[in-house]
């Protein structure tokens, strides 16, 4: 069983990354609206999830990752391609959004992150065998196997709703996280860098949101097997 | 290793960030024990499932107003 995963298509194909920029480059430039769609439709979401770290509210990130477009249309003849079109958009994106929240007075420290609670067991203690066991520690309620379960089983509208339910729950620095590394795709370093967030505290806060995610989809699971 | 500890730690463990001791005791505590196999696979899971959201719509009023940018550029 692979445990790892594989590393991104980012990092195997940065030169052709760095091709199919220029082509997309070239096409906004001769004014094609389509490729412009696309590019918004690819990275708007995106883009409102990391303003939301400099900014006080939904709405004012919104407002950001708009402006940054605006931004992004009008340097678009500047582009370079030194780096990728996505990472240039995205620190277009976060000096916006960083100015507009000292606009705003908002402090964007590491403070924040006390936001999510205190430190959560990834599983309830309760499921473990308690210190008087022999086995203590070990898991007294241990979630399904679900290797032998057809793929249906596993990826349908009721578990997928599940997870995307989770998700929307989740405190809003791990929700940021996690949406970025596993809806968006984005690697560790893409997080850290947009969100201003050290290796470390990256990790707890997926770690946390992974957890929360798992125990929300194994509910479901359990509910569909009945 | 206790399977509550390994919980905690699973998600170093795959994003490979574990020092080679504990790595190994990792892979030796999995090799062994089906039950946090199983966790793991629950929360690979979760992964994948969470890479199928990725949605591309953009509310059509705002996509409308960045066009018109796009067009005005």
């Amino acid at each position: 069983m692979t445990v790892v995963d594989p590393p991104s298509i980012a990092t195997v194909s940065v030169i052709d990354a760095g091709h199919a920029d220029r082509d997309v480059v070239d096409a906004l430039l001769r004014g094609d609206e389509q490729q412009f769609r696309a590019l918004v439709g690819r990275h708007h979401r995106a883009m409102v999830h990391v303003a939301q770290r400099y900014v006080p509210s939904h709405a004012v990130a919104e407002e950001v990752a708009q402006d940054a477009w605006v931004a992004v249309v009008t340097s678009l003849p500047r582009f370079e391609g030194r780096s990728s079109l996505k990472t240039w958009i995205f620190t277009i994106l976060v000096n916006q959004a960083r100015s507009r929240g000292v606009r705003e007075h908002r402090s964007v420290p590491f403070s924040s992150l006390g936001d999510d609670g205190p430190d959560e067991a990834a599983v309830s203690p309760d499921r473990f065998n308690g210190p008087d066991h022999r086995w203590a520690e070990h898991w007294a309620q241990p979630p399904r196997r679900i290797d032998d379960l057809p793929e249906e089983r596993l990826d349908n509208d009721q578990t997928r709703r599940a997870v995307e339910d989770a998700i929307a729950a989740l405190p809003v620095n791990q929700q940021r996280v996690v949406w970025l590394r596993d809806v968006e795709g984005w690697s560790a370093e893409e997080v850290c860098a947009a969100l201003e967030l050290t290796e470390a505290n990256q990790r707890v806060l997926l770690h946390r949101a992974r957890a929360k995610v798992r125990a929300a989809l194994e509910v479901a699971l359990e509910a569909s097997l009945g | 290793m206790a399977c509550q500890e390994v919980v905690e730690l699973l998600n170093d463990y795959r994003e490979d960030v574990l020092d080679a001791h504990r790595r190994a005791r990792l892979d030796a505590h999995l090799a062994e024990c089906p039950y946090c196999v199983s966790y793991l696979e629950q929360l690979l899971l979760a992964t994948r499932l969470s890479s199928r959201l990725q949605v591309h719509d953009v509310p059509e009023l705002v996509m409308a107003s960045l066009l018109e940018v796009f067009r005005a550029r």
